[in-house]
């Protein structure tokens, strides 16, 4: 008999009807009116890249060769809540609860986004963080994403009982996998693939994972400092589900594979000591293409670096609290690009503050020819003036044009 | 003299480098050389939660360090308290803070408990996922002077304009500061919500407290 394991005591309170339905048994169909909707999106992305010398694709593929490109790729990290506003023209009606319950209405407020904004392809986050798969209890939230209320693990005793669980299986997973493997169904349909690539998220890497979904966020920072035996215990098995994740991805259609990541939520002490070589596994591992940075990171980067943790990855983003300057020098010297995240709280300052941020950005970029950059914004607050992101996509590519 | 000095800064040191241990040895050997309670917590602690968001600002401390900190000061804080009674010290204000309803994220509001508490404010703490009523019920309660709201996730920073609304309807706005703070506000969007202010970290939230009490002080002379 198998033993009870943590996969079956966890709970998501508020789930749609295909949480933990394995993905091989999802059964989507689409209407013929979605279908002209899912036309029309790719209808609009393609008018929005005609005029470009380069597709996206071909792009991205220079910007990660540190070849020539036509102008900088323009990318932005909508997460779930903020596309689900585009879906009823801003008018805030449907919720972000929506999307995560109904995985059309999450795959369609992505393309919508893209079609809308015109960035270069849609980067779709990851929409779970297996809240509660470790034997937690979760619930869905109206507004914002799904969190963790009760942790499954709360003694070494309890890490006994835990199974990793399996992204085709279990939670939320296999709707995000049915979502990437189906946009990228959409775009081989309407004559996308290998224009536009298929862009995701894998968020979170083990450690993160430990803060979100299997200790609380609490006991998961603080682990790896007040218990360590309990942090090494779970770090294998929450590594194990990240690194799996992101293959998934990858099997499903996802081109191009990201990873977002807070190393300097620790002292770099901390994190040289206990967290680094999980990372730098992780990296190894699941064949990410890119690490997304959140906060200033200029002390944990020469770490995650000497660790072999960009051994194998193509590309690095940095929002800008990690001073530009110094993501620029650290990316160049590792030789791999650099994407320039312009963080939530910059792209609410509006539009004029936008065209400054991006002017700043553009100098730094171009101050290191021969090795990529690019234009990212994000994670996108639910409460940003659609404006502002207009601001930002013109801006972008209106001064990210080389000469 | 000196020897009261050397103390408070052992104190500072000891907090700085997270020991609680000797944090909380050198406090009770503080009280028991009959040092006013209120002095503990003006000279050594505060002075040590100031320092902590200065290192925290030049990238020397971290996330954890100000949680552990925040923790520590907690300890302190419960220690002290019952001396703080007997001494009378005066209160900076009183102030009612919570999560909003939808969002469950309190690490940052606890950072900011334990500043506002070295600071002298009485904090009453209501927790994560807290409708917009609890926070008016319990200002009405304890007759807050600011209460204030944390919201990390999006799509709940709405909240704050709700709490603004439940503070009007109970006629109690115009004698109350409304804080906001969490990643993510800028002072626009907390006065879009109704929101006197908002607290880029917990030292700014204390600033920031700290000038809604001289503005509520005025009004009230007024």
């Amino acid at each position: 008999m198998e033993i009870p394991s943590s996969v079956n005591w966890g709970s998501l309170e508020g789930a749609g009807k295909w949480f933990n339905v394995p993905f091989h048994q999802i059964d989507i169909r689409f209407s013929d009116e979605e279908e002209l909707e899912i036309e029309r999106y790719c209808q609009k992305i393609k008018e929005n890249i005609e005029k470009d010398k380069m597709t996206p694709m071909e792009r991205w593929k220079a910007t990660i060769e540190g070849q020539e490109v036509d102008r900088f790729l323009v990318e932005a990290i909508p997460a779930t809540p903020y596309p689900t506003r585009v879906l009823d023209g801003f008018g805030n009606v449907i919720k972000p609860i929506d999307a995560f319950r109904y995985p059309k209405l999450f795959l369609k407020s992505q393309l919508a986004f893209c079609a809308r904004f015109g960035t270069d392809y849609p980067d779709v986050y990851s929409f779970t963080y297996g809240e509660s798969e470790w034997g937690g209890k979760a619930k869905l939230l109206e507004m914002a994403h799904p969190v963790l209320v009760e942790p499954g693990v709360k003694t070494m005793e309890d890490t006994e009982r835990l199974k990793v669980p399996n992204p085709y299986r279990d939670g939320q997973y296999p709707l995000m996998l049915w979502a990437m493997h189906t946009m990228k169904e959409i775009f081989k349909k309407h004559g996308l693939a290998g224009v536009v690539p298929v862009v995701a998220s894998c968020c979170v890497r083990g450690t993160t994972m430990l803060q979100l979904s299997i200790r609380g966020l609490k006991q998961g920072y603080l682990d790896p400092i007040k218990n360590p035996d309990i942090y090494h215990k779970l770090m294998p098995l929450s590594n194990e589900l990240a690194i799996n994740y992101a293959k998934a991805l990858r099997d499903v259609g996802v081109d191009i594979v990201w990873c977002c990541c807070h190393h300097a939520t620790h002292p770099p002490e901390v994190f040289k000591e206990h967290i680094v070589k999980y990372d730098a596994e992780f990296a190894k591992k699941s064949g990410i293409d890119g690490w997304g940075y959140a906060f200033n990171q200029e002390k944990h980067v020469p770490i995650m670096h000497e660790a072999g943790g960009y051994d194998t990855v193509k590309y690095l983003m940095f929002d800008m609290l990690t001073p530009p300057e110094f993501a620029r020098k650290f990316t160049k010297e590792i030789n791999k690009p650099y994407i320039g995240i312009i963080e939530d709280k910059k792209l609410m300052e509006g539009p004029s503050k936008i065209e400054e941020y991006v002017k700043q950005l553009v100098k730094i970029g171009t101050s290191t020819p021969g090795v990529g950059f690019g234009f990212s914004a994000g994670t996108i607050d639910y409460w940003t003036p659609p404006e502002c992101v207009d601001a930002y996509v013109k801006y972008a590519k209106q001064y990210g044009k080389l000469k | 003299m000196a020897e009261k000095e050397a103390l408070f800064a052992e104190i500072k040191q000891a907090l700085l480098k997270e020991d609680e241990e000797l944090c909380k040895n050198l406090v009770k050997r503080a009280l028991g050389m009959k040092i006013p309670a209120s002095d503990i917590l003006l000279k050594a602690l505060q002075p040590a939660l100031v320092a902590t968001g200065e290192r925290y600002e030049k990238n020397e401390f971290f996330l954890t360090d100000l949680m552990i900190i925040g923790d520590i000061t907690k300890t302190i804080m419960d220690i002290l308290q019952p001396h703080l009674k007997a001494e009378k010290a005066g209160v900076a204000g009183k102030v009612v803070i919570g999560t909003v309803e939808g969002d469950i994220h309190d690490i940052g509001k606890n950072i900011v408990i334990s500043v506002l508490t070295g600071a002298g404010f009485e904090v009453y703490d209501i927790g994560v996922d807290q409708p917009s009523k609890n926070f008016v019920q319990k200002a009405k309660e304890v007759n807050a002077d600011i209460v204030g709201a944390s919201a990390i996730l999006g799509g709940a920073k709405f909240k704050v304009k709700e709490i603004h609304e439940e503070l009007i309807k109970a006629g109690i706005r115009d004698k109350i500061g409304l804080i906001c703070g969490g990643w993510g506000f800028t002072e626009e969007t907390a006065k879009g919500f109704g929101a006197d202010y908002h607290g880029e970290d917990a030292w700014d939230a204390l600033k920031k407290v700290e000038e809604l009490m001289r503005l509520l002080k005025e009004k009230r002379k007024n």
